[in-house]
């Protein structure tokens, strides 16, 4: 079952950078990317409720020197992680083969830049899943940084930016981030290998070894490990505060791609946090943890208040994201089931949202004819997603997020008042911000619905994007009168993590047993 | 010193055959009256010489650790799998210079003997079991360079670079020879075996043998290009041909890390940390200067050469590492990153020969841009290569790199490591940003690309693919090395 699930999109890979320029090229896309999907649910199906240990396993041996090994299974930690991605960048691979990038051309994928495009998608593809199917740490690196050169691409460099600081900071940051964790996979293969263990990165090796920890001193090897592992994680992620990368990358390549650039960067290293450092580090966790939780807790009011003076939908989104991600990480950091379990379903419903969110730029960008495109649909749709996007970011009852966003200031309220308050705080002006930014924009439909009626002709709409962003937004849609959609999936999500903390015998989220 | 025996031919030659075969058309060339012997017997002797040596380092590689001419020279497994990547390394070399074509057209014998020459002076050093050979083959493996260096007139900085490495090598040879004298007087031998086995305590209580070994270091110092003997490197290379560059990048550097490890692996120094820890620092401070230096690098050879030195810090971390052990695992992790490091280096500086000369002038980081766009699968090779040198997995210098710091971590040298891995980081962001200039539109500056009829095309193709993956398969020669480790001890 994995084996198809991994061979998919490096197949895919492989033949598009062989047989890209063939006629049938776009079908044979369209048809592995909806296989894709369906392997994805198949994956959720058969996924047994009551093994919460590693299912599906592959081992291969690789490097037996180094102790590497082709390790890949899902347990409940991961399951819902694989399915996002195969949902998120089957989405996204339809769309790149239907986005305008060739001036509004709609045989762009026929076009080598278009072609270019779908080989980053599917290389981006094929790293994150293997980053979150992997439980070697070598692997789980390797493939982290390979991941580097497709957002590379996205990130459109130009001579100037080559030439800029902000790029040496965008390296710089990046580099160190490697370095970090290199070191930090280095010393704990040594470690195991001193505990006559024999070298191994795998992290369920990891699970069950218990690495030095001494209380209240920053020095102990489990606390710099924690520290170095925690700024590589967050570096990578583009969390607070190094998200220069993302939000250059985000906001440089076109729309339809910032959505992956956004995925890939951001819940695969939240995940990170709970596969990689919680477990191993679970003494370190608990007591530096919080500073963790502050800085997402900070990254959320700060990237909020950025979103607020932000002109340009598409950097008001992305910066909006990062909010929201930012939050979920000081969730899952807080180590308490209920926010954890809040921050899931956070983590669940934006990530779905990223792709049509982004999309819903293209359409409202500045550039565009805002009316136009809504009245194309016979109703203005534009507005209805933008409603249901609003309410989405916003504290509304019914929203697919409000119950993730109850469970998660439970949690804070729970642990920490003062984490509690601000994170109320932050919350609340993410609320405004977008509240704001909403009515902003419907104002500006009604304004230039008039004036652009004389240009119909003139723009070609693609219905095919908002076909296949369809599910997605039924999906929220139907979360705002079935309570039992996503908050169900959320809910199932997090109880299956508890029990594979539980089955891994890993001390926290534990007590979340009991919210099944 | 005992006498000479049969054995010793046998065991030595392949230095032997490197050396008589070689110099086969220079002896022909003086039989006939100092008419220039044609190019390509000269070519050809010089490769049937470097495939028997090759050859017969492998059949006679003893079981064990063996000596020869009276104790003068060790053949162990160390000299084996050094000599062997060295041989490998010095192929790539031969190809990139024969392939210059009317540099040094009439004296082409004597300068290919010389590059020879010079090479065989290496493989003594690295078999050496006594100081002062030890000595005196570094310096009969520099020397041939001076000529090496000079000789081609339409270099203009040719003669500049060999005065500045005369100049600059005069000083550590000085330097070697007053320290070999202070040993001696401590010690009352120059064999290696003797030195280590005296007392610990000599390191501590006698000044003279200190100050002895410190100054016989200095000139391994400057060979491998460590801190604060690494100013030359930069000035002399820049001036010399690639083949010089490649061959006093790798094979010098290597040589003399191996000979300091040979000197450092033993009893006396594990029980005196202080100069494992001057080590240590020498390769922080190494890697501080290169990393300093790199991003003001305008031509791709400069940066090269500073990838170069920067590596020598990661060599300090290799020689301090195997100074203090004797676990095969280590050892093979250190071999693996110097087997990856002769292949990164030996495939950058013979593409950037190919394409300067192909191009006829030095080629600047600039004039990278818009190469994607005339020539897109060599600016991928490119990329390739650069990111291999910049430790980008799962290319072949992350895993070098990887072997290199799990040795250096596993023997307790955690702070060098996390060190050399923060100060690496300018080397990352010069790689990165000189890749993503390759794929910036704009006119392109390289007018000619690798050119297909070149042999050392073929070559770089084949060093390419290792780079691309022999990584992967790390796990194969570690076992071969394992194989000759354990037969070896």
């Amino acid at each position: 079952m994995l084996l198809f699930l991994i061979f998919i999109p490096l197949s895919l890979l492989l033949y598009t950078v062989f047989f890209g320029r063939t006629g049938r090229f776009v079908q044979v896309l369209k048809f592995a990317a909806a296989l894709d999907v369906l392997l994805g649910l198949s994956l959720l199906v058969l996924f047994d409720d009551l093994s919460y240990g590693v299912q599906f396993p592959i081992e291969l041996p690789w490097l037996d020197n180094l102790g590497v090994s082709l390790l890949f299974g899902v347990d409940g930690l991961n399951i819902l992680f694989i399915f996002l991605t195969k949902a998120i960048f089957s989405v996204g691979l339809v769309c790149a083969i239907d986005a305008d990038l060739k001036g509004g051309s709609e045989e762009s994928h026929q076009s080598e830049d278009g072609r270019t495009n779908i080989i980053f998608v599917l290389a981006l593809h094929f790293s994150v899943l293997v980053s979150f199917l992997t439980y070697d740490f070598v692997l789980f690196y390797i493939f982290s940084e390979l991941m580097l050169i497709p957002l590379f691409y996205f990130l459109k460099p130009d001579l100037e930016l080559v030439n800029s600081h902000k790029l040496k900071k965008i390296i710089l940051t990046r580099g160190l981030s490697s370095v970090a964790l290199l070191v930090a996979i280095v010393f704990m293969m040594s470690f195991l290998a001193s505990s006559n263990q024999g070298m191994s990165s795998s992290v369920l090796n990891l699970y069950e070894t218990s690495i030095p920890f001494v209380a209240s001193s920053w020095q102990s090897p489990q606390t710099l490990l924690f520290f170095l592992i925690s700024f590589a994680l967050l570096a990578r992620g583009g969390l607070f505060p190094f998200h220069g990368f993302v939000v250059q990358t985000a906001t440089r390549c076109h729309p339809a791609f910032s959505g992956l650039v956004v995925f890939a960067s951001l819940p695969l290293f939240i995940y990170g946090f709970i596969r990689f450092l919680v477990p191993v580090y679970p003494e370190a966790s608990s007591e530096w943890g919080w500073l963790v939780v502050l800085l997402g807790i900070f990254g959320m009011i700060y990237f909020s208040l950025l979103a607020l003076i932000q002109k340009n939908s598409h950097k008001f989104l992305t910066y909006s994201f990062l909010a929201v991600f930012n939050l979920c990480l000081a969730g899952f950091m807080n180590l308490h089931a209920s926010s954890a379990m809040g921050a899931q379903n956070l983590l669940l419903v934006f990530s779905l949202l990223l792709t049509p969110a982004f999309f819903l730029t293209e359409l409202i960008s500045e550039k565009k004819d805002l009316a136009l495109k809504a009245t194309n649909f016979g109703i203005n749709l534009t507005k209805v997603l933008l409603l249901i996007t609003c309410i989405t970011f916003t504290f509304t009852p019914l929203s697919a997020s409000f119950p993730g966003q109850l469970l998660l200031f439970k949690g804070f309220f729970a642990k920490s008042y003062f984490f509690a308050y601000f994170a109320l705080i932050g919350w609340a002006s993410v609320t405004v911000v977008v509240t704001v930014f909403v009515f902003k924009l419907f104002k500006s439909l009604q304004s230039t619905q008039g004036a652009s009626q004389s240009n119909t002709a003139k723009i070609k709409f693609s219905c095919q994007k908002f076909i296949l962003i369809s599910p997605f937004i039924l999906a929220l849609a139907l979360n705002l009168f079935c309570s039992d959609s996503l908050r169900g999936l959320t809910k199932k999500s997090i109880s299956y993590w508890a029990q594979s903390y539980s089955f891994y015998k890993l001390p926290f989220y534990q007590n979340s047993e009991s919210l099944k | 010193m005992g006498a000479i025996e049969v054995k010793d031919f046998f065991l030595t030659s392949p230095l032997l055959t490197l050396i008589l075969v070689s110099g086969l058309p220079v002896g022909a060339k003086a039989l006939n009256g100092f008419k220039e012997v044609s190019p390509a017997i000269v070519r050809f002797f010089s490769f049937v010489s470097l495939s028997v040596a090759l050859f017969l380092t492998f059949i006679m590689r003893p079981e064990g650790v063996s000596y020869a001419f009276g104790g003068s020279l060790i053949f162990d497994e160390y000299s084996f799998i050094i000599g062997a990547t060295l041989l490998f390394s010095f192929y790539v070399i031969l190809v990139q210079f024969f392939e210059i074509g009317g540099a040094a057209e009439k004296f082409f014998s004597e300068h290919t003997f010389l590059l020879h020459l010079s090479f065989v002076g290496l493989l003594i050093a690295l078999l050496a079991n006594h100081l002062l050979l030890l000595f005196a083959a570094l310096e009969l493996a520099i020397m041939p360079l001076y000529f090496c260096i000079g000789i081609n007139k339409k270099n203009e900085f040719g003669k500049e670079a060999t005065l500045k490495l005369f100049i600059l090598n005069s000083l550590p040879v000085v330097f070697g020879l007053l320290g070999l004298s202070f040993i001696y007087g401590a010690t009352g031998s120059l064999v290696f075996s003797d030195i280590l086995q005296t007392d610990a305590q000599l390191l501590l209580d006698n000044k003279l043998f200190l100050l002895g070994l410190l100054l016989f270091l200095s000139n391994f110092l400057f060979k491998s290009t460590l801190f604060p003997f690494h100013f030359w490197s930069h000035d002399v290379l820049k001036g010399s041909p690639n083949y010089v560059v490649s061959l006093v990048s790798i094979c010098v550097k290597v040589v003399a890390v191996y000979a300091i490890v040979r000197i450092f692996n033993s009893e006396l120094f594990s029980e005196n940390s202080s100069v494992i820890n001057l080590f240590q620092w020498l390769g922080v401070i190494t890697f501080f200067v290169s990393s300093f230096f790199i991003s003001s690098q305008k031509d791709i050879k400069s940066a090269l050469i500073c990838f170069s030195q920067a590596h020598s810090g990661f060599f300090a971390l290799a020689i301090v590492t195997l100074s203090s052990t004797e676990n095969v695992n280590v050892l093979i992790k250190v071999f693996i990153y110097t087997i990856s490091y002769v292949v990164l280096f030996s495939a950058a500086f013979l593409f950037l020969d190919i394409l300067e000369r192909e191009n006829r002038k030095s080629l600047l980081v600039d004039d990278l841009q818009g190469y994607f766009r005339n020539f897109p699968y060599q600016a991928f090779l490119w990329s390739v290569l650069i990111l291999g040198l910049a430790g980008f997995p799962p290319l072949l210098g992350f895993w070098g790199l990887l072997h290199l710091y799990l040795g250096g971590v596993s023997e307790g040298f955690l702070w060098v490591t996390i060190w050399s891995g923060v100060l690496s980081l300018p080397l990352i962001m010069f790689a990165v940003q000189s890749i993503l200039k390759i794929y910036l539109p704009g006119q392109c500056r390289i007018e000619n690309g690798l050119s297909r009829k070149l042999k050392s095309t073929n070559v770089l193709l084949v060093l390419l693919c290792m780079i691309a993956f022999m990584g992967l398969f790390s796990e194969k020669i570690s076992q071969a090395l394992a194989a000759v480790l354990i037969i070896g001890s």
